[in-house]
């Protein structure tokens, strides 16, 4: 089972306060589906190499020709709760 | 008991592509003339866009890791590293250190070591080297931090050694090394000045013979000068052994280096330490490369530096020319023009690197004042001739001690005519005339 210390370093890792009856819960909820997870286990997959995305035969593409989508100055900081010359500004982190 | 430093670095390169890595905005985080004005949704990290991989980007980081005898892989798969900060608005950075452009590879500064006779070795292994976003620039003032996506997704390579350095000599040897490589391939300015090329250092010491690795490191972060680096690592390892020799442990930590006392600090201890969470990026598939078109990218690299100096040693350059020359690749041009306008490697060298007024000038404007120069010479003596008889008359005295075998005195008079002909008299024919008229 999942520990509460975890399940406190889970929710601190996304930013996100837990009371106490909410730790409870998510650590049900993690430990449910940790458990339900845990049935691949039974399977051998020693000689499976690792899958890195659903759909197996994806193949990626690069950027081709050029798209106009870089935004003015204005719609960039158009979302911004402060700005200031250009910049947009949040609270000090150093 | 002797220590030795147990040292393994990280290089930063920002990569000059047009565009940056995962968007068609420009790539131009220095000379914009505003902020966040090469910004979209992607730099944003907007809810909803979606990166797509630049090819230049790649062909780059697969050329730079190929001149650093890195193997060029044939699949890279881009992961997500999660952390808050605000110059990162996703959440996550896109990078490949699992599945990466290039793993193993060596950078062999033995060349570099006129001194071989010491058995040091001077191979520095490395981990490996992938490709990731940068972050938006950040700047703290009055208790805010302002911040400009213009650098937010500028591709960077990251290229990471093995703990092998072992002096810090060689850690500054190993980064211009890398430095050199990029500048010659032209993928990177690798300017630590302007913040292209950043530095991170992970140090540990241990007992000098000692095979195993330390269970420790010291992380330092932010290196933005060599000058930086030899003062921080330097201090580290004076630190470490220091509490070492008290019997006591070092611990996993990040430290960062404070000029104005010399001394690094806790910035972050192991308990504290980063769970970026890394999983594979949803939005982008993984990429395969034809295993030719991989090996065909080593043999298509230019000359790379190491050739170059052995070239320029066998030219007979003294090891002070030998690395201005590498260092500067506009004056390396220049000197390989000159040689082959059929000048000496001494005389091309000195032109190139010594002659001030020869600054700036191109290769074919150097030639052309080598050859007025020469071509203009006063040799013959009816052109000297009167010359001197003037001089000779304006300074009766210096003629006296001349007649009176004062040696000096003839260097003044040769000094004399030098002069009155801006410098295109003959020296040795000057002195030759001035003796015969006076004997």
């Amino acid at each position: 089972m999942i520990s509460k210390d975890d399940v406190l370093k889970i929710s601190r890792l996304a930013r996100l306060e837990l009371n106490e009856s909410e730790l409870d819960k998510f650590q049900r909820h993690l430990a449910g589906i940790l458990q339900y997870v845990e049935q691949l286990n039974e399977i051998d997959t020693d000689e499976i190499p690792p899958t890195s995305h659903a759909i197996s035969d994806l193949k990626s593409r690069y950027q081709e020709g050029s798209t106009d989508s870089t935004l003015s100055q204005k719609e960039v900081l158009e979302n911004a709760k402060e700005k200031s010359d250009g910049y947009i500004v949040t609270k000090g982190v150093l | 008991m002797e220590y030795e430093f147990v040292l393994g670095l990280e290089v930063h390169l920002q990569l000059n592509t047009k565009t940056k890595i995962f968007c068609w905005c420009k790539n131009d985080p220095f000379y914009a003339k505003e902020p966040n004005i090469n910004v979209c949704p992607v730099c944003l990290g907007l809810p909803g866009a979606l990166p797509v991989l630049n090819k230049e980007a790649v062909n780059k980081s697969q050329q730079m890791a190929a001149a650093l005898n890195s193997e060029v892989q044939g699949k890279i798969i881009f992961e997500r590293k999660n952390y808050f900060y605000p110059d990162l608005p996703k959440g996550y950075q896109i990078t490949c250190p699992h599945y990466p452009i290039g793993k193993a590879g060596a950078v062999d500064l033995t060349y570099f070591y006129d001194d071989k006779s010491s058995e040091k070795n001077h191979i520095i292994r490395l981990r490996e080297v992938h490709l990731e976003e940068d972050t938006a620039k950040s700047m703290h003032k009055n208790d805010k931090t302002y911040i400009d996506f213009n650098k937010s997704g500028v591709p960077l390579l990251e290229i990471v050694s093995e703990p092998d350095i072992r002096s810090v000599d060689d850690a500054v040897e190993f980064c211009k090394e890398i430095q050199r490589i990029a500048r010659t391939l032209e993928v990177s300015e690798a300017d630590m000045e302007k913040g292209n090329m950043r530095l991170e250092a992970n140090v540990s010491v241990r007992v000098k013979g000692d095979t195993k690795l330390p269970d420790y490191r010291v992380e330092l972060k932010n290196i933005n000068s060599y000058g930086f680096m030899k003062k921080a690592v330097s201090y580290e390892l004076r630190r470490q052994v220091l509490v070492l020799e008290n019997g006591e442990k070092l611990h996993q930590e990040t430290r960062g280096f404070n000029e104005s006392t010399g001394e690094t600090f806790v910035q972050r201890s192991k308990e504290e330490a980063d769970d970026y969470r890394y999983f594979p990026e949803p939005d982008i598939p993984p990429f395969e490369f034809d295993l030719g078109e991989t090996r065909n990218i080593t043999t298509l690299l230019p000359e790379l530096p190491k050739k170059m100096r052995a070239d320029l040693q066998k030219d007979g350059l003294n090891t002070q020319y030998v690395n201005i020359l590498l260092e500067n690749s506009e004056l390396r041009r220049k000197y390989k023009e000159l040689i082959s306008a059929g000048y000496s490697s001494s005389e091309s060298a000195k032109c190139v690197i010594n002659v001030s007024k020869y600054k700036g000038l191109s290769a074919d404007k150097i030639i052309n004042e080598e050859k007025s120069k020469s071509s203009s010479l006063l040799e013959s003596d009816n052109d000297l001739s009167p010359i001197i008889d003037a001089v000779l008359k304006e300074n009766p005295e210096a003629v006296e001690d001349v007649k009176k075998g004062n040696e000096n005195a003839i260097k003044f008079l040769i000094g004399n005519v030098m002069r009155r002909t801006s410098g295109k008299a003959d020296p040795r024919k000057t002195s030759k005339l001035i003796r015969k008229k006076l004997s």
